[in-house]
């Protein structure tokens, strides 16, 4: 794996261009994804795509309504943190063009925009381990449209399609061993996984470069000092610079989540093993099943196990997924590997053990990839054999002719293969539309709770509602107290020691006027978290409500509510983003000088 | 270099190549068939683009004259809500039988019959999902009568997550 590839190709120059390979993408995915082009506002049927649609939308009201960041959200149970909640993703780049767009063709163009990274990853990643470019193409068309993909599309978890950039986090290992600026960019890749709330996505990713720092450490050491490897310590340097990078970049995410999710672990007591036949049947199958499953094709998997025979890159390409395939079985031993993955933390909060067969899919594809370029070498190869079969002698060398014609016989053969196993994924597994639930609508009055009810819960924010009914993974505290048919959301504790009057109310900062006429206690109908405080008084907690205590008088309250950690992690993560513009622009400079400096030296110039 | 690399080079390759191309010709060419791909990359993201960009947005809903709220008259809102409360003690008995012992549990599958039954009143009434459920609003709020003449709890279960 830390071998440079070495292999050049007839075909090589085909799809050397980005624009050539982003039109070659964007086919792929209009063929695979019919229905991601259609019904942009609607939303698909199961109740987790509106779970995410209202965690966006509830973001984006908060960014582009009330300008602020989405610290806190009054929408969701009476009140629950917003970044901080592992499952909001609102801190991801591709939050743009929700806040763009709108969230349903925002999450549309989001889906388009980590299929074609997943192809451009993949075909990377692939060509890296010297795969050619139409095999290298088959295998980032194939991963980034696996069934695991399909699957989660239709369940509504953009979230999970950060692992369309598992490839470019390999990648960026691999280069890392050399190029410090890929470890650099390996850690914007983690952080934007981490950026989107990739509670599984990165724990994976983490688990995957762990492998590969064993297998790139094994391979140095084994083939002992050469001046064309890099030193022993390279894998771990890599692993450590992109774990560091990805921390900084992420930290707006990553501090205020931990946070949380250290007050309130998610404990997953259940323990799930898949056998090994039922893994298979995942890979092989496009099928329902319960989990996500992550077909790929039986074409590709012969594909990979072929390679695996004739190419030592294709077979730690296929070792990579033989591993993490027993990982994805779960806990079906004592002895099993997930049983000790489990214990480790973060994944003790993890279950379905089987998503792992996403990484399982993409080591799959990268060694059927693998497996087409050596058949294309093979044709030149045959050509000569058969020539000496011909001629004893051996005579001279194949002409120019010849291997041109071996060459492209070779490409010419890779693709058919291709297109085969392309079009048989297709027939199998295209997607056609799953949006077919009307979109909410905005209907704009003050905020105030309702009862609510989760299985729907994009309806509320858009109406101004929040919705106390609800469901979340993490355990956040929700006050026994709450009422969706408040006459006033913010009311005295005792109506004839005080008046309350809202003045303004934005997502995190509620402004009131109140008249008491002793010590009074204001309650807010949302739940009270430490990140609150007023101007005035003292906020606090009454039966898990937000309250303040005021004195006697007149007074303009303002509760706000602010999260340190947020504050702390943004200020990490704006630094980390600064320094990074910083040395891209300079990496982006040095390499426009050199190249320049190259032009000079050309002999037609001047 | 082999002869049947540099022909080949000659004839395709070159835009990747580290070194600037032999000639300027050559170089021209090579910088021109870049610019035409990344062109193309780009109408072609357009082009795909479009479709979900152009979908029509959905309609904003408005309170009107003559007691008209949220797009609906009040005999209209007051039908809806019947309907809704009128199916309630049932989704209650579904929750208490389902999950005897988990409070939460029994409220969220309430819940899940509640879905059922506005969705299914959305689709006959031909209204919006929203429309349905600001109307649920409204007559908790206004303690519009149930089924058994009370209205309807305003309250839930607070959140208790599930570790199985």
């Amino acid at each position: 794996m830390i071998d440079l590839p070495k292999t050049r190709r007839f075909s090589d120059p085909f799809l050397a261009l980005l624009g050539v390979r982003l039109v070659l993408w964007l086919g792929a995915a209009r063929a695979m994804l019919p229905g991601l082009f259609k019904d942009a506002w609607k939303l698909a049927a199961y109740h987790d795509e509106h779970f995410h649609y209202a965690h966006e939308e509830i973001a984006r009201i908060t960014v582009g309504q009330f300008h602020e960041l989405p610290a806190w959200n009054p929408y969701f149970c009476g009140g629950i943190p917003g970044i901080a909640n592992p499952q909001d993703a609102s801190t991801g780049p591709e939050f743009v063009l929700k806040l763009l767009f709108g969230v349903g063709p925002g999450r549309h163009l989001a889906y388009l925009l980590f299929v074609v990274l997943g192809m451009e990853g993949t075909y990377r990643l692939a060509r890296r381990l010297d795969a050619s470019v139409v095999g290298a193409a088959l295998a980032g068309c194939i991963f980034a449209t696996s069934g695991f993909f399909l699957d989660v599309l239709k369940l509504g978890w953009l979230n999970f399609y950060s692992f369309e950039l598992v490839p470019w986090a390999a990648l960026a290992f691999l280069a890392g061993l050399r190029k410090p600026s890929a470890r650099v960019a390996g850690g914007v890749v983690v952080g934007w996984m981490a950026l989107m709330g990739g509670t599984y996505t990165v724990p994976y990713t983490v688990l995957l470069l762990a492998v590969l720092v064993a297998i790139t450490t094994a391979q140095i050491l084994a083939d002992g000092r050469s001046a064309e490897h890099p030193p022993w310590h390279a894998p771990a340097l890599t692993f450590a610079t992109i774990g560091a990078v990805s921390v900084g970049f992420s930290a707006v995410k990553l501090l205020p989540m931990l946070k949380v999710v250290a007050q309130s672990p998610r404990i997953w007591e259940a323990s799930e093993a898949t056998g090994a036949q039922a893994m298979l049947d995942r890979i092989l199958r496009f099928a329902a099943f319960e989990g996500q499953p992550g077909y790929v094709g039986g074409f590709v998997l012969a594909l990979a196990l072929i390679g695996a025979a004739i190419d030592r890159r294709a077979a730690l390409a296929l070792g990579v997924a033989g591993l993490f395939f027993f990982i994805a079985m779960g806990d079906f031993a004592e002895f099993a590997p997930h049983s000790f993955i489990h214990k480790l933390p973060v994944f003790a909060q993890l279950r379905f053990p089987h998503r792992f067969v996403v990484i399982v899919a993409l080591f799959a594809c990268v060694g059927a990839g693998i497996t087409l370029g050596r058949l294309e070498d093979l044709l030149p190869a045959a050509g000569r054999v058969l020539r000496a079969l011909v001629s004893p002698s051996h005579g001279p060398p194949l002409g120019l002719a010849g291997r041109l014609a071996f060459g492209a016989a070779g490409a010419l053969l890779a693709s058919k293969l291709a297109l085969f196993a392309w079009t048989s994924f297709v027939t199998d597994a295209k997607l056609e539309s799953v949006w077919v639930m009307d979109t909410p609508l905005r209907y704009d009055a003050p905020f105030r709770q309702s009862r609510g009810n989760r299985w729907d819960e994009q309806v509320w924010a858009p109406a101004s509602l929040g919705s106390l009914q609800c469901f979340e993974e993490t355990a956040f505290p929700q006050s026994p107290a709450l009422i969706g048919d408040a006459k006033q959301e913010e009311y005295p504790a005792d109506p004839s020691v005080a008046t309350v009057e809202r003045r303004a109310w934005s997502p995190n900062s509620i402004s009131l006027h109140v008249v008491a006429k002793a010590d009074a206690t204001i309650l807010v109908n949302q739940n009270w978290h430490p990140g609150w405080s007023a101007d005035v008084g003292e906020a606090r907690a009454e039966n898990g409500l937000l309250a303040v205590r005021v004195p006697a008088g007149e007074h303009d309250v303002r509760l706000r509510f602010r999260d340190r950690y947020l504050t702390l992690g943004l200020v990490v993560s704006s630094l980390t983003w600064l320094g990074l513009l910083g040395l891209g622009l300079r990496a982006a400079f040095t390499r426009a000088r050199a190249r320049l400096a190259q032009l000079r030296a050309a002999p037609w110039v001047g | 270099m082999a002869p049947l690399d540099r022909v080949v080079r000659d004839l395709l390759g070159g835009w990747t190549e580290p070194a600037p191309p032999p000639s300027r010709a050559r170089f021209a060419a090579h910088t021109a068939a870049a610019a035409l791909a990344l062109i193309a990359g780009a109408i072609a993201t357009v082009r795909t683009a479009r479709p979900i960009l152009d979908a029509p947005k959905p309609p904003v809903l408005a309170d009107g004259a003559a007691g008209v709220k949220f797009g609906l008259a009040e005999a209209d809102r007051r039908a809806i809500f019947k309907e809704i409360a009128a199916a309630e003690p049932y989704g209650r008995a579904q929750g208490l039988a389902g999950f005897p012992e988990q409070p939460w549990s029994q409220e969220d599958h309430r819940c899940a019959f509640e879905r059922d039954t506005t969705r299914s009143l959305a689709a006959r009434k031909g209204v919006s999902l929203t429309q349905i459920y600001l109307v649920l609003d409204e007559g908790i709020r206004a303690q519009w009568p149930g089924a058994d003449g009370k209205p309807l709890r305003a309250t839930t279960v607070p959140l208790a997550p599930r570790r199985r």
